[in-house]
């Protein structure tokens, strides 16, 4: 049996790590629900960006014309483009490896990554994969720390320098679920798929405007219009999965360090009963000595 | 009716009906009324106005784009606040600080975007001279 003075010392580092974990935990659940606020609300102006788009593009199609704006017209993908979002910081469960992993797996050929997060940045680098560019974005992710970044990927795309543009991320499905996906954002070549599952997404949060069957108008003229459009949306779209792989992360944290603090709570409680039974055992010793020197 | 929808990447701003609706374009200023034809347009920052029968309301709106379809109107914008809601003090003290920042602001696109913003909280004080 652990002596006495061990398994004391023992406990009161539990209980600490346990405070800790704790501390964290409620943080993070304070923060997750900021987040997911932040990513439901931006859905309906994804929403309402991607139909829009959609409407244009549609105009153009029935006019017979063929657009001229790089973001819809594909290429031969000699270089992807992948934008990786993770997170700065550890302890949030497997959050961070899953999305490494998928990537490992679907990227066979040359990319280049734009990372957001630390912790992505260290991975591109121990692969030795090619880092384009690394960001930071602060917790309240702002949209203009996100400017820099879209300004770069959209350049990237417009050079020629990567051939697509995508977004690999954790998608936050609920609290104890996030899939992490590599979402095709450039070229744009099939508005209405990213449209349905957009709605699917949304699901009553806001009903589009019925389809009218007239003719659309467009001022000052489409080629205008489409001349600001496309990068409204890849800006839109990529601040939106960082607000999305923010709630991801901390929910992530927040179940993996409940899990942290329980398992705390366990070891806590099997020590003490460690501790009990070896101040019994002492105990019990003592009153033999005693027994045994009275007798003699 | 018009549907009128306000939209910022923050939030649902606005919802309402109208009778009609005038939107600041690059091209000047549009009048909607029920029935118009499907639109496409952008904004460029100024006043929103929704007007109906006996009342008239405005919105400063820092650019964006608009659509109509079947009578429903759906804006997006990266800001926008009802004039009812402004508050001369809040403007003033926005504005002053927003012309400090600008001028020790270093690089060009950071002058734009406090250009942008004093701009838009300038927009806001005449719309408030003009609802007093």
């Amino acid at each position: 049996m652990a002596n006495l003075r061990d398994i004391r010392r023992r406990i009161k580092s539990v209980k600490n790590t346990r405070q800790i974990t704790r501390a964290m935990q409620l943080v993070s659940s304070s923060k997750m629900k900021r987040a997911q606020d932040s990513a439901i609300a931006g859905r309906p102006y994804s929403l309402i960006l991607a139909n829009m788009l959609n409407t244009v593009s549609n105009a153009y199609k029935v006019s017979g014309e063929t657009i001229e704006h790089p973001f819809f017209q594909a290429r031969d993908v000699k270089r992807r483009g992948i934008v990786l979002l993770s997170s700065d910081k550890g302890l949030c469960g497997p959050l961070n490896t899953n999305l490494f992993r998928l990537i490992a797996d679907e990227v066979k050929e040359d990319a280049s990554f734009f990372s957001v997060g630390k912790k992505g940045t260290q991975f591109i680098q121990r692969e030795g994969l090619n880092l384009a560019g690394s960001y930071e974005v602060s917790d309240k992710a702002e949209s203009n720390e996100v400017a820099p970044l879209v300004e770069k990927a959209i350049e990237a795309y417009k050079s020629g320098e990567v051939d697509t543009l995508e977004i690999a991320y954790p998608s936050f499905v609920n609290v104890l679920v996030q899939k992490p996906v590599i979402m095709p954002l450039l070229p744009i070549l099939d508005l209405e798929t990213m449209l349905d599952q957009l709605k699917n997404k949304i699901k009553g949060e806001s009903d589009l405007a019925i389809d009218d069957s007239r003719a659309i108008s467009f001022e000052p003229s489409p080629a205008e219009i489409l001349e600001q459009l496309p990068d409204l949306y890849v800006n839109f779209m990529i601040y939106q999965m960082i607000l999305e792989s923010r709630a991801s992360e901390y929910s992530a944290r927040m179940v993996a360090m409940k899990a942290a603090t329980d398992n705390a709570s366990k070891l806590v409680d099997s020590l003490t009963l460690d501790y009990n039974k070896a101040r019994q055992a002492a105990i019990t010793q003592e009153i033999l000595e005693i027994a045994a020197a009275s007798a003699a | 009716m018009l549907k009128l929808e306000i939209i910022s990447p923050k939030e649902k701003v606005f919802s309402t009906e109208a009778k009609q609706v005038v939107l600041p374009t690059e091209s000047g200023q549009i009048g909607l009324l029920t029935g118009h034809i499907p639109l496409v347009t952008q904004l460029k920052l100024g006043a929103l106005k929704v007007i109906n029968e006996s009342s008239q309301e405005a919105f400063a709106i820092q650019g964006g784009f608009a659509q109509l379809v079947s009578d429903k109107i759906s804006i997006l914008t990266d800001e926008a606040i009802a004039a009812s809601d402004l508050e001369a003090s809040a403007i003033e003290a926005s504005i002053n600080a927003l012309e400090k920042q600008l001028a020790s602001a270093e690089s060009a696109s950071e002058k734009e975007i406090l250009t942008k913003r004093l701009k838009f909280y300038q927009l806001q004080e005449s719309l408030l001279a003009q609802r007093s």
